[in-house]
């Protein structure tokens, strides 16, 4: 065994996630609180073979920047102008950094230096609409379609409030149709004189179409399938130029079955909400279009407040 | 010895089972707990704007803690002072304790209207002309009441002509900490609709011109502010004329405030105001 001179500073032995085991002066160690407990109570990290394992997300380069912030920070005589400094030196670095920095303050639960962290990071982001956010830092957009239209299910009078609940429950409805139809296609055995994966192909394609498309389009498009419903001849003067393709595959496919006695079904096929869905709701249909009257009005304001 | 250290080392690098990070992990791949302290430091419409930015974020701006933060630090007085029912506030989430409370709200018989600023969760307090204690108010030859949808109240009070002319009243309520700006809203002429349109009446309108007018505030806690100030020449347009400011440093008492605005100069009249009522804002 050998001699501790009382004059060293003692250690503590980290393990980073990559396996990386280094030494640490004990006192700047003891500033993370994780750290801390696991000297206490669990009496790890004395030796090489009894290393702290440190949580995945540090890594040895942010811990390094840990270390020096407890480094500078658990020396008490610092006065409070001294740390302010050090602070915002600390915290030029680059967005990814300081995002790796505040997920691994946080493992080791170090709070002061998740918060300057996080009011940095908030700093960067505020005022910035979400699209900005998502080019500037690379951000995937993993809502799915329902948990974007969650009803507000605060009860206020405001008549906005019930509109853009009413708005978002048409889109669920919408939501739910598409998925059951994309189910139904392969079961449907009724006529067809084109053949299923024809079909299948036009639907798919006009699957694809739909998924980049914001709400309002959405709604024109519900519009125009409620006119394809209603009047079987291709309904032409639509404004969105996104849709003049599928129009025209419509017209195309709709001039070709014209003579079909079920000329219903293929309509389902060619819209993406079955007609029944429309008349669940137990409301009598004029008091449904006007309802729909006004939530499209609603939603077209929206778009306007919106694209501003 | 050091051989074996460095192919110790070696070892436990070669046998890394971390899951594969992509290259360059940033703000997406920031856990929800650690998201939510960073909204801890942005506004209310800051958080609700970057809630559809992913499933973090999403979720994180409905954490507890973040609003929790955002809500004054009386809000359960706020609460019980606006709401007969508080048991509404343990049912709902924070965030929609904020919602709620940022509605306005009328309150005291429909003669206040309060809610919660957005940004900066302070009070906004609007009081009637209902509320006020105005001279003369029931004399007919003086006053009228005019209904008109340019009030949040649906109705003014109207002055044909006056000598003397006192509007006074008095507040409590549990203001959060900050400072708040008392403001008198008053309309000289009459506005109404004309075959759809707007239109001023300003045959009643004298007297503002001859002397100013008097607006005196003070608080339970001591702060008193005095001004004075000629209305507005301007027929038909709503003005803010502000009396004064206060500040609340302890919310944990509710804060009185007494108001008045006077021009008691007998030796002339005045008339052809409207007064819809006093407003507080923060500063």
């Amino acid at each position: 065994m050998s001699l501790v001179k009382p004059e060293m500073k003692s250690f503590v032995w980290l393990q980073t996630a990559d396996g990386l085991i280094q030494q640490v002066e004990e006192e700047v160690a003891m500033f993370c609180p994780m750290i801390c407990r696991e000297v206490i109570h669990k009496s790890m990290g004395s030796s090489k073979n009894h290393a702290i394992k440190l949580p995945e997300r540090v890594t040895p380069a942010v811990l390094g920047l840990i270390l020096d912030y407890c480094r500078f920070h658990q020396v008490a005589g610092r006065s409070n102008k001294e740390r302010k400094t050090f602070d915002e030196k600390f915290i030029r670095l680059d967005a990814n950094k300081l995002c790796d920095l505040v997920s691994a303050a946080d493992s080791l639960q170090l709070r002061p230096l998740v918060d300057l962290t996080s009011c940095a990071i908030a700093r960067m982001i505020s005022g910035k609409t979400a699209e900005e956010i998502r080019e500037t830092f690379h951000i995937a957009d993993d809502l799915t379609e329902e948990e974007k239209l969650e009803p507000i299910k605060i009860k206020t009078d405001d008549s906005r409030v019930r509109l853009l609940n009413r708005l978002y429950a048409r889109k669920r409805k919408q939501l739910k149709a598409r998925e059951k139809s994309k189910d139904v296609e392969v079961e449907e055995e009724r006529v067809e004189d084109r053949s299923v994966d024809d079909l299948l192909s036009f639907i798919n394609s006009g699957d694809e179409d739909s998924k980049g498309v914001k709400p309002a389009k959405n709604k024109k498009r519900n519009r125009r399938k409620k006119n394809l419903r209603k009047d079987p001849s291709p309904n032409i003067e639509k404004k969105n130029p996104s849709y003049k393709e599928m129009d025209s595959l419509s017209s195309s496919h709709n001039s070709e079955i014209e003579d079909l006695p079920n000329q219903s079904i293929s309509l389902k096929f060619l819209g993406y909400v079955s007609t029944e869905s429309d008349f669940d709701d137990g409301l009598d249909p004029a008091l449904k279009e006007q309802l729909d009257r006004e939530v499209e009005d609603f939603a077209q304001r929206l778009n306007s407040v919106w694209s501003k | 010895m050091g051989s074996g250290l460095s192919s110790f080392l070696l070892i436990c690098n070669s046998t890394t089972t971390a899951p594969p990070v992509s290259p360059e992990p940033g703000l997406g791949d920031l856990p929800e707990s650690v998201v939510g302290y960073i909204l801890l430091h942005l506004t209310p419409q800051e958080i609700c704007t970057l809630a559809s930015l992913n499933h973090a974020f999403h979720h994180a701006s409905l954490a507890d803690f973040v609003w929790e933060s955002k809500l004054p630090k009386n809000y359960e007085m706020f609460v019980s002072r606006v709401f007969d029912d508080d048991k509404f506030c343990y049912n709902l989430c924070k965030k929609d304790v904020y919602a709620k409370l940022s509605t306005p709200t009328f309150i005291d018989g429909g003669t206040k209207n309060v809610w919660l600023d957005k940004g900066t969760g302070k009070a906004c307090v609007l009081i009637s002309s209902n509320g006020l204690a105005i001279t003369g108010i029931d004399d007919r030859r003086y006053w009228s009441w005019i209904s008109t949808e340019e009030s949040r109240f649906c109705s003014v009070a109207y002055l044909q002509q006056i000598w003397w002319f006192e509007v006074d009243g008095e507040v409590e309520f549990p203001f959060p900490c900050g400072t708040y700006t008392l403001y008198f809203r008053l309309q000289l002429g009459r506005s109404g609709r004309r075959f759809g349109r707007r239109v001023c009446n300003s045959d009643h309108v004298h007297g503002w011109d001859i002397k100013p007018v008097k607006f005196q505030l003070s608080t339970s806690d001591g702060q008193k502010a005095i001004s004075q100030c000629y209305l507005s020449t301007d027929p038909g347009k709503w003005n803010l004329y502000r009396a004064g400011d206060f500040v609340v440093e302890d919310s944990k008492v509710p804060m009185k405030i007494k108001f008045s605005m006077t021009q008691i100069d007998c030796t002339h009249t005045k008339g052809g105001l409207c007064v819809d009522g006093v407003v507080i804002l923060p500063k």
